[in-house]
């Protein structure tokens, strides 16, 4: 997911926020994606 | 004498029935110490007005005869669950000045024995993140050291046990919410099977994670009200084996489920080891296991958790996201990069470690394991604009829906350890059972914090 799709999806659910709270929440975006990607491996090992 | 507010609960309950005690002479004794403890731990967000009316139809039903256990007896909830007549707002502006208008199921299985219902006590915001002191409401502060934090999101529940304003607080657990304050506070969390209690009536943070439960001074009170919230009689009472002993018990104890985290310090893992060796004098047979890896549990439930947290704001964040607090908002936010594929890869996970874990378990009652990695934060650890993640071994068995109880087990620094015990499925009274044995052999429980 780019940057630009993140801020899309969230003009979507009408959530607005300040440039520096945006960067927050990409960072966290960022890290969740990360998290599925964790979830992606362990089915793979896993299977 | 003892003052009334520092009795157990058995002990107010049998001293209310024999008439040396008035529900109105405990309740008074407990709002004295809020009034006096409150102002510096912010454990409470609201005492209810009518608190001595509540003793007072308290006292009439002890005099006929027709109360039960819980009858007179005050218990503080957290404001994330409604009390029919109190302010329900979920620490936000967004829910600011609602009222609950009835009772959450597991409240109302309280109240229906006479319980009195003192007041709410504070959460993060929607049992999020936090502290956040741009909130109305000061957050909760440790007693044992009110520069640190409580922890969360069930923070006041925590700071009023530990901080002796009373000895039961109700709380929501959805990643850890219940047992990581009481361990950090230095209480008794009691996290229940998935499903025991009834969830209606607590804002929901994650439907298929979230449960409710009790922190308290001491296991016995914790197993006691959990009996009285759980909701239908399939189940064991939790206090079922309190007193019974534990040997021949078998615990598989997860050392290097925290042990080999380099945030995992020397003084924690001695008193888990410490905690370990107490068990097995008490004739409990202890063996290492190894655990199925901590990281994918914590992964499935963060994306499953993003994602339904998200869709239970949905509606509130369109009609007044200008009223959250600026940490809250940004964490829904995270949910707004999950994909519904995502999610279906998250439960198919669940399935598997659930499994994984069951099977780890084989051949064992309970598992012995840290509920956290670190003794509670500073608060100026969370000046600055980015979240702040403390190290935790809980969300694995919201995952799994297994019951966990976390105790107090030491110290660092004057700061209270926690262990955690896991049981299968329903196991609450093993579980119980193991966590006051240990808490009879030792003196972690009797600690209190200074004045």
């Amino acid at each position: 997911m780019t940057e630009g799709q993140f801020r899309d999806r969230l003009a979507a659910l009408g959530l607005t926020l300040d440039e520096k709270a945006f960067a927050a929440a990409w960072a966290g975006a960022q890290h969740l994606r990360g998290e599925v990607a964790k979830v992606q491996a362990y089915l793979s090992k896993s299977e | 004498m003892t003052d009334p507010a520092d009795l157990s609960l058995p002990e107010a309950a049998a001293a209310l029935r024999s008439g040396a005690l008035g529900a109105r002479d405990l309740t008074q004794a407990v709002l004295d110490r809020i009034h006096a403890q409150n102002p510096r731990l912010h454990a409470f967000t609201h005492v209810a007005h009518d608190a001595l009316d509540q003793a007072e139809r308290a006292d009439a039903l002890l005099r006929q005869g027709e109360a039960g256990f819980f009858c007179g007896l005050p218990i503080a909830v957290k404001d994330l669950i409604d009390v029919a007549g109190q302010p329900a707002t979920s620490g936000s502006r967004v829910l600011s000045g609602r009222i609950a208008e009835t009772d959450a199921a597991a409240i109302a299985r309280l109240r229906a024995q006479g319980a009195v219902l003192i007041g709410k006590v504070a959460t993060y915001e929607f049992a999020m993140v936090g502290p956040d002191l741009a909130l109305p409401d000061p957050p909760a502060r440790n007693p044992w050291n009110i520069a640190h934090v409580t922890g969360g999101s069930s923070s006041g529940s925590a700071a009023a046990v530990a901080g002796g304003l009373v000895r039961l607080a109700i709380g929501t657990d959805t990643g850890g919410s219940i047992r990581s304050p009481a361990a950090y506070c230095g209480c008794v969390g009691l996290k229940p099977s998935y499903d025991r209690v009834a969830r209606a009536g607590a804002f929901p943070l994650s439907r298929s994670l979230d449960h409710t439960g009790p922190l308290a001074a001491t296991v016995e009170e914790a197993a006691l009200t959990l009996d009285a919230m759980t909701e239908s009689d399939q189940w064991r009472p939790a206090s079922a084996r309190i007193g019974q002993g534990i040997a021949g018990l078998r615990i598989a104890y997860a050392r290097d489920w925290f042990a080999d985290d380099p945030q995992a310090s020397p003084t924690l893992i001695r008193a888990m080891d410490e905690a370990a060796s107490v068990l097995s004098l008490l004739g409990a047979q202890i063996r290492l296991v190894s655990l199925p890896d901590y990281a994918p549990f914590e992964a499935a439930a963060s994306v499953i958790l993003h994602s339904e947290a998200l869709e239970e704001h949905r509606k509130l964040i369109r009609e007044k996201s200008g009223d959250y607090g600026r940490p809250t908002l940004q964490c829904l936010a995270f949910g707004a990069a999950i994909d519904v594929e995502d999610v279906a890869r998250a439960r198919a996970a669940q399935a598997r470690l659930r499994a994984a874990m069951f099977a780890a378990m084989e051949g064992s009652d309970v598992v012995l394991t840290s509920t956290t990695l670190t003794t509670a934060l500073p608060f100026s650890a969370f000046d600055g604009e980015k979240a702040v993640w403390t190290p935790m071994r809980t969300i694995a068995f919201n995952l799994t829906g297994q019951p966990a109880l976390s105790l107090p087990a030491g110290f660092e620094n004057g700061l209270p350890l926690g262990l955690q015990l896991v049981g299968r499925h329903g196991d609450e009274d093993i579980i119980c059972a193991v966590g006051h044995a240990f808490e009879r052999a030792t003196d972690h429980s009797v600690q209190r914090p200074p004045p």
